[in-house]
């Protein structure tokens, strides 16, 4: 036993050396292979199928003829497509709605937090609850709050004595763009926040100080000093909102269905009915092209913000500190009474950085306190509303008001608990989530390195191919995903599944990961080195033990992301390989085997059964998570 | 020692550099690639053409039993021992399969496997079958809809393979499984799911109506609105805008069906409701929801199947409702008294019209056993395991063969039979297509809702939206 370990060190020791006289650019492209690899097979052959397949003519419900037609599905097919041009306007307003509802509330969460009081961490649990429930499961959240006849809304309206009967909210056009806006709002704005969180955190306080010494108010102190410096934050998070809002897909088919009529038809619903229903594939890769070019235009004016941020030095603090100076001049320019002067000098130095326009403090305290409030509802209250709905008995939730009873009703997750196909979902979901982690990270974290570590040729077009690849809306890759795994015999496996969701993962985590690394001083490793350590050695005994709060933050990101995937996991699965967010959509409509409808506490439960370990893992890790988020894509 | 001359044995006894293995990677990568982008390969089953590829060896069913004499479709049955068909099927009918499943296992010694694929699921599950030429699946779950879409391209025609009698169906059930753009058989359906029309004939009376004998036609049945709200009773819950935006055309079909005019030509490329009984059509809807006949409350409910919970909680008139398996099931109210069914009203007193809805199977175009899958489909769809489906299990699937109609036993288990009969006997037709025309209905009706079109309006916009979605599926 003792020879074989000295023999497989031996052999551990002999690789790592060679590994050391490779050159950097060899080390760089060897330890990227099997991601590479992956990747290769199973991200880019149906990434590039769509820009070939956008120029044939695929219509495989009439026949299995493929003439190569050029440009013609884009030049003469779309333009005569009255649904897909009504689609456009649509899409463009539900992304600059979305940014423009989003935005703002992102914005005060984040001033909310900056500003720190007690029981912040709970607002954290609170803030990261949307961003952990899978996209298609908050769409039936929202349908479930909103429903005519067991919805807490008209529940609520009717019990006050607001509304003489309930109300159809999504079969009326406003109503239901608004409650779209809304649910999508409820799932972005915790990024968001965090990522403006993160530049609020950059400013100096001394700034603030300054300002208060020269009588600033909150609103001066927010107007001249806080946004000037986030300003260029600010546009990046609104272009990242639009990109999002451009691609929204998930939460419109569980929550309006394209409807009422087609007034949220969007683009990428567009694709959906083109592709499957119509299974018109290259017009539906056409319209995808379309999209991604869309996404492009506007990922390229945050890369414009970007480099300019860059190019100014070191962002924040260069920005905050010209922030200051064009506050100073402001605010000698503003008239105010020396009073004014006198109350603020007086302050303490937090409350006179962080003080609001100058109410009273109990004034000031009581509106915080109810921002702080309304903030923390809208983003726990529809995860609390699922977990109270589904420990009520059904007759008390079609009541309105409903009558909820103190007496938990555990019925729906007996019901559960009792169905084989939910343990077996489960445990599928929980396979995939898991391997689908460790080989992510195992996989991203050598090329990450290589890519934060060495100066190589391409190092910026790799980078931003990583990204771009991300932006070709996956609903168009769904078929020739299929077909490579048909090829390898794997449909309707957990490997397929881990295998599809490591290969789509990878480029974005060795991106995140690569940030991480950046973080690590160089000296460390050059310290390994002197003491005789490999490269290799360099890289796992040092550098990712550096790097693991941000890396685990990668790995909790990438778990509960597996788990609430939904497209690749309706198309590679069949029966043995059938995915939590995949039976929750099921039993929404037809749960069966005989159709009887799911009664709305055990929706209620299945709902919160599909969703509970990504929101143990938030309320565990949120800190970890927080500051993976805002470390990973802020400084990337 | 002497140096091998030989370049070829030089270079497999020689060590592999970097560079080999580089190369090599590259060049397994790159085949790889290449096998990935690869069109799928042509299937082993031509794809009209009679299924020719190797079935395994029929060999004499050992522990098999003899198949029904009225039953058998084959002289020798044969053994299909080890042989497993892959279903894709609504998880609704698996149990009538199941039934099938057992006559066919008792005869071969086959087995199947169903697999229930979600309503919401389906299109893009058969999207991809079609796509990929899916050869993993045996048998698909078909009705009316899914014919129309991916029929052709997915499954077998019947003909030359089923040996069973066709003229034993309710004829106005198998256009639903022929496939309208070549007007094959493709399919055939093993129960009905149509809808009847249930009224509650104590709540009836209670109000001074004839609960034995309601009114036929719309018009008359919308004048009662004013008497059931007088007297607190919702007259009827409709989700004209339930989930998946299908339900204004189904509904709208119900009532354009009982003029008896067509909706579209024979080959779907021709608009046929641009006329007075189109328009007739949407006044209807448009007066229905006028008179509040249809309860505003319950227009976006999820579906009919929550139109019959809130139906079975004993305050409603009225509801459109299919099979029932919530409890009390229809079966049992019509036992108790208390609920009664028959065939839909029209909109002139003595028409009738209905949407068709049945469920059904075929066989899949790339099936790798298409003997054993035409066995089993024989089987499946014999008189006899028709029979003990709809013995059974009568409050689930009515009979769609007039011999199962008429046997005595299963008039007496299948309260609802003789309304399917006679509904059957009006224009029943879904009027699928390969275009989806639901949501232009789906557009219009919720314009007439919310009170930005009038019927006319609706008409008009109903036949542009049509013919628009012809015209882009014609010139694709």
């Amino acid at each position: 036993m003792a020879i074989a370990g000295a023999a497989l060190s031996r052999g551990a020791g002999r690789i790592s050396r060679r590994f050391d006289r490779l050159s950097e650019r060899r080390f760089a492209l060897l330890v990227s292979v099997p991601g590479l690899i992956l990747v290769g097979l199973i991200v880019l052959p149906p990434t590039l199928a769509v820009f070939g397949l956008s120029l044939f003519r695929i219509e495989l419900a009439k026949d299995d003829l493929t003439p190569f037609v050029g440009l013609r599905n884009y030049l003469v097919r779309l333009p005569e497509d009255t649904e897909v041009l009504a689609a456009i306007p649509r899409t463009l307003f539900f992304a600059a709605m979305s940014t423009a509802v989003t935005l703002p509330l992102a914005l005060v969460t984040a001033l909310v937090l900056n500003r720190g009081f007690r029981g912040v961490s709970i607002f954290f649990m609170a803030l990261l609850m949307p961003w952990a429930v899978a996209s298609i499961v908050a769409g039936i959240f929202w349908r479930f709050i909103f429903d005519t006849n067991h919805g807490i809304i008209n529940g609520v309206l009717v019990g006050l004595g607001l509304m003489g009967e309930p109300f159809n909210w999504l079969s009326s056009t406003e109503q239901a763009v608004g409650i779209a806006l809304v649910a999508q709002a409820w799932k972005s704005v915790p990024l968001l926040t965090i990522l403006l969180l993160a530049a609020l955190k950059g400013i100096p306080e001394a700034l603030y100080r300054a300002a208060r010494m020269d009588g600033a108010t909150a609103w001066e102190s927010f107007r001249f000093i806080t946004l000037p410096a986030i300003k260029n934050t600010l546009i990046v998070v609104g272009v990242l909102q639009v990109i999002l809002g451009l691609q929204v897909f998930d939460l419109l088919y569980s929550l309006t269905s394209g409807g009422p009529g087609r007034d949220t038809y969007v683009l990428i619903y567009a694709i959906y009915t083109i592709t499957f229903e119509q299974i018109s594939l290259g017009y539906g890769a056409a319209i995808a092209v379309l999209l991604f070019l869309g996404t492009v235009a506007a990922s390229l004016v945050l890369l414009l913000f970007v480099r300019r941020r860059q190019a100014a030095g070191s962002a924040t603090n260069e920005e905050a500190e010209n922030a200051a100076a064009s506050a100073r001049t402001s605010l000698k320019l503003v008239a105010r009474s020396a009073t004014a002067v006198r109350g603020t000098a007086s302050m303490p130095a937090e409350e006179g950085r962080r003080g609001l326009i100058r109410l009273p403090a109990s004034i000031s305290r009581f509106l915080f306190g109810l921002g702080v409030g309304l903030l923390l509802f809208f983003f726990a209250a529809p995860v609390i509303w699922m977990l109270i709905a589904s420990l009520q008995p059904h007759q008390a939730l079609t009541q309105q008001p409903p009558a909820l009873t103190l007496d938990l009703w555990l019925d729906g997750y007996q019901i559960i608990a009792g169905d084989a196909r939910w343990l077996g979902s489960l445990w599928v979901s929980l396979q995939t989530a898991l391997l689908t982690a460790f080989f992510v990270i195992f996989l991203s974290a050598p090329p990450a390195y290589a890519l934060a570590r060495y100066d190589l040729p391409g190092k910026s077009t790799t980078l931003a191919l990583l990204i771009i690849i991300q932006m070709v809306p996956a609903i168009v890759l769904a078929i020739p995903v299929l077909r490579i795994f048909q090829i390898a015999g794997l449909t309707d496996t957990v490997a397929a599944l881990v295998l599809v969701n490591v290969a789509f993962w990878l480029p974005l985590v060795i991106w995140l990961l690569r940030n991480f690394f950046l973080e690590v001083p160089v000296s460390l490793e050059k310290a390994a080195r002197i003491d005789g350590c490999s490269r290799l050695g360099t890289l796992f005994r040092v550098t990712i033990p550096a790097a693991r709060p941000g890396i685990a933050a990668a790995a909790i990101v990438i778990l509960i992301g597996t788990w609430n995937e939904f497209l690749f996991a309706v198309i590679l699965g069949n029966q043995d390989a059938v995915t939590i967010t995949r039976l929750i959509t099921g039993i929404q409509n037809f749960p069966g085997p005989l159709n009887q409808m799911p009664t709305p506490n055990l929706l209620a439960a299945a709902a919160m059964v599909a969703v509970a370990p990504c929101l143990i893992l938030v309320l565990l890790f949120h800190r970890r998570i927080i500051s993976g988020l805002a470390g990973g894509f802020v400084k990337g | 020692m002497t140096e091998d001359k030989n370049p070829a044995r030089a270079r497999l006894t020689s060590a592999l550099s970097r560079r080999d293995v580089l190369k090599g990677g590259l060049i397994a990568g790159s085949a790889a690639f290449i096998a990935a982008c690869a069109a799928p390969a042509p299937s082993a089953a031509p794809a009209t053409a009679a299924p020719t590829a190797a079935p395994p060896a029929p060999t004499a069913a050992p522990g098999a039993t003899a198949a029904p004499a009225t039953a058998a479709p084959t002289p020798e049955p044969v053994s299909y021992a080890g042989v497993t068909l892959n279903n894709s099927t609504g998880g609704y009918s698996i149990p009538a399969f199941q039934l099938g499943l057992d006559a066919w296992k008792a005869d071969t010694g086959g087995n199947a496997t169903f697999t229930n694929i979600p309503f919401d699921e389906k299109p893009v599950k058969y999207a991809s079958f079609i796509a990929t030429q899916d050869a993993s699946w045996d048998l698909h779950y078909t009705y009316d809809v899914f014919m129309q879409r991916y029929g052709v391209r997915l499954l077998l025609p019947l003909e030359g393979n089923y040996t069973g009698d066709l003229s034993d169906f309710i004829q106005t059930a198998l256009p639903g499984f022929t496939s309208q753009s070549d007007q094959v058989l493709r399919g055939l359906p093993i129960h009905f799911s149509s809808w009847l029309w249930t009224w509650n004939p104590e709540l009836w009376n209670s109000v001074g109506e004839d609960g034995s004998n309601p009114p036929d036609s719309y018009e008359a049945l919308f004048a009662l609105t004013p008497k059931f709200v007088a007297a607190g009773i919702i007259p009827c819950a409709q989700p004209w805008q339930g989930v998946g935006g299908t339900f204004a055309k189904l509904y709208w079909t119900h009532i354009y069906n009982s003029t008896g005019h067509p909706m579209f030509s024979d080959d779907r490329t021709q608009v046929l409701f641009d006329g007075p009984e189109g328009l007739s059509a949407f006044q209807t809807i448009e007066a229905g929801l006028k008179s509040g006949w249809w309860d505003a409350r319950y227009l976006n409910i999820t579906n009919e199947h929550e139109a019959y919970v809130e139906y079975a909680k004993g305050n409603m008139a009225t509801v459109m409702h299919s099979e029932s398996v919530i409890e009390p099931t229809e079966v049992e109210l019509v036992a108790a008294g208390k609920l009664a069914v028959r065939q839909f009203p029209g909109i002139v007193s003595g028409t009738t019209g209905s949407a068709q809805g049945a469920d059904g199977t075929g066989v899949n175009k790339w099936t790798k056993q298409p003997e054993a899958c035409w066995s089993y489909f024989n089987r499946l769809f014999t008189p006899d395991v028709a029979l003990k489906i709809s013995l059974n299990l009568p409050e689930l699937y009515p009979p769609t063969r007039l011999s199962v109609l008429a046997d005595p036993a299963v008039k007496a288990a299948q309260p609802l039979g003789p309304a399917h009969e006679a509904q059957a006997k009006g224009v029943t037709s879904l009027w699928s297509t390969p275009y989806d025309w639901a949501p232009v209905f789906d557009d219009v009706v919720n314009k007439i809702i919310q009170g930005e079109y009038s019927a006319q309006q609706a008409h008009d916009a109903a036949v542009t939206g049509t013919q628009d979605l012809i015209i882009k599926f014609l010139s694709a």
